[in-house]
């Protein structure tokens, strides 16, 4: 039987499919372009998916945030398996790629001891928080999400990532950790 | 010398939360016990049927934090339990500490009066063990 899929899904495969070629022209954008500013996309991030999630959900919506941007996180790593060939150098540098060109940020890889599971990976120029500063504790948990989905793919096995640097705290990069568990 | 302690401290932490959701699912109708982390990361758990865990991790957070804050609108403390009910049996939720929660699933066999007991009593043994951990 066909599982019926949500305007959401149809909507997510349309964006995902043209993300993954390549292809950022729009139809309808005619005099706007495929481009927005950042702080629009930050409206997304820290309103939508931030402050109103946080009103609704209380501390659940760091969870959602963060398992979000896991899903991406392992969209992304399954995109790139393939030609990366369990090559964890190949995967990670077609990330990197991936990142930049989709704005994410710069991707970094600080730390990887496959010996304990722990990896570090910094985000320089992190869409989700460029711009922001005065927050208490880091706050990009979409990004966290991501980083740990992408290491979650590559070893198919359980992650807990965490941010323990952040640009809106102060720091000049974002740093996530990443322990296989 | 500090660190062997650390590690085997650690060690006993996690045979002793174990034992915990052992003896949870030797009540009648427990099919699952899991301990979720702030980030909805199944950190421990228990079952016998196929779970996907990191959907049922993510669930636990947003179903408690949204009834946190349902309990808020109306003027009530802190949620101490959430319980689902569904054709099935039944999903309970409890913060055991920081955003840590217990998760309980059972069939339709379960005695809710006695698994809400026992869940409440479980929650300071467990609270006390990841003040180790």
């Amino acid at each position: 039987m066909r599982q019926h899929k949500s305007d959401y899904q149809i909507a997510q495969k349309k964006i995902l499919d043209s993300v993954l070629t390549g292809e950022f022209d729009i139809e309808n954008r005619k005099n706007l372009g495929p481009l927005v500013p950042i702080r629009l996309f930050q409206i997304l991030r820290m309103v939508a998916l931030g402050s109103n999630l946080e009103d609704m959900l209380g501390d659940g919506s760091q969870a959602l945030v963060y398992h979000s941007g896991q899903s991406l996180g392992q969209i992304l790593g399954q995109a790139v398996m393939e030609q990366a060939d369990k090559n964890l150098e190949v995967y990670v540098s077609q990330i990197e790629q991936l990142c930049k060109k989709l704005s994410i940020g710069l991707l970094i890889p600080e730390t990887i001891d496959l010996k304990s599971g722990l990896f570090e990976l910094r985000v320089d120029e992190c869409v989700s928080c460029a711009g922001i500063d005065g927050v208490s504790s880091p706050i990009c948990h979409f990004e966290a999400g991501m980083v740990g989905g992408i290491i979650k793919t590559f070893f198919d096995t359980n992650v807990k990532a965490k941010e323990t640097k952040c640009n809106a705290l102060g720091d000049d990069t974002c740093l996530i950790q990443v322990k296989l568990v | 010398m500090s660190n062997v302690t650390a590690i085997d401290s650690r060690k006993k932490s996690v045979d002793e939360i174990d034992r915990v959701l052992r003896n949870l699912m030797n009540l009648q109708g427990v099919t699952a016990a899991a301990i979720v982390d702030r980030d909805g990361l199944v950190t421990h758990i228990r079952r016998n049927f196929e779970i996907n865990t990191d959907a049922l991790g993510v669930s636990v957070q947003i179903v408690f934090g949204a009834a946190s804050k349902a309990a808020t609108h109306v003027n009530h403390r802190a949620a101490d339990i959430v319980i689902c009910e569904n054709d099935d049996g039944y999903v309970l939720l409890a913060p055991i500490m920081s955003g840590i929660m217990l998760s309980l699933v059972t069939d339709d066999d379960a005695l809710l009066g006695r698994v809400r007991f026992e869940l409440k009593e479980a929650i300071p043994s467990l609270k006390r063990l990841f003040l180790n951990y």
